[in-house]
């Protein structure tokens, strides 16, 4: 049986540069470690700001006490990761197990 | 010399109408924290203009505010233009559609007055990242090198 790709939630806005930034390295995780990211603009897109918004208690703290971009959300383990990072940086969170 | 024009404390959204700003802010106390802002951001953030009243300002005065805003200070604009351009059209775009030139690498929680620390320039110093890195949430304001 294939094994289920790990999926990512990635929140994005359309003249933050640090999400222009990520975009090459989400693209890279995408082919290089088969996990999907679902982009979800936020200030274009009223409802992808709302489950943002609804994420508020996991993503503030991973953003330093706002509401950031770029901002990855892990579904699965509920877990958030804010910012322009390496390469390795988000790859290591996105494919870290559940509670490990 | 502008003449009188519209001043905001970046620290608590204090708004001055006057030929200069404050040095002092008489509501925070902050200093040098003001910055100049159009006619309709004064308005907006004191709640007696709609969104679509009031004057602007383009990317160019925007930029020049930025500037400004940078002088005898220990931060400067970020060198990478590129990003500068972004985040300019990024902050007008918010103020045309919302109100306010909103920080464009945040979301605005939908609270009026809690979104007020969102206005670019914000009160970055208190950010991590200012602490960390040197920088505001969104780089265009960076630690001047010694």
């Amino acid at each position: 049986m294939m094994a289920e790709k790990k999926q990512i939630i990635m929140f994005w806005g359309r003249r933050c540069p640090h999400c222009r930034a990520m975009e090459p390295i989400v693209q890279k995780l995408e082919e290089e470690e088969g996990i999907k990211f679902e982009r979800l603009e936020v200030w274009e897109n009223k409802e992808n700001a709302d489950k943002m918004r609804a994420l508020s208690d996991i993503i503030k703290p991973a953003c330093g006490g706002y509401l950031g971009t770029p901002a990855f959300h892990d579904p699965n383990r509920n877990s958030a990761l804010c910012g322009e990072k390496p390469y390795e940086t988000l790859r290591d969170w996105a494919l870290a197990k559940m509670d490990g | 010399m502008r003449g009188k024009t519209f001043y905001r404390c970046t620290v608590c959204n204090d708004i001055h109408y006057g030929n200069i700003a404050p040095k002092i802010c008489p509501t925070c106390s902050s200093k040098d924290a003001y910055v100049h802002i159009a006619e309709r951001e004064a308005g907006v953030t004191l709640k007696f203009l709609k969104i679509e009243e009031g004057k602007n300002f383009n990317e160019n005065e925007v930029l020049k505010t930025f500037e400004d805003f940078t002088k005898s200070k220990d931060f400067t604009l970020n060198t990478d233009k590129e990003r500068i351009e972004l985040i300019v059209q990024g902050v007008l775009e918010h103020e045309e559609q919302y109100g306010l030139k909103y920080c464009p690498c945040r979301m605005t929680s939908g609270n009026f007055d809690e979104d007020l620390s969102l206005i670019c320039p914000c009160n970055f110093k208190i950010q991590n990242n200012w602490k960390e890195i040197g920088e505001c949430w969104c780089s265009l304001f960076i630690k001047r090198k010694e």
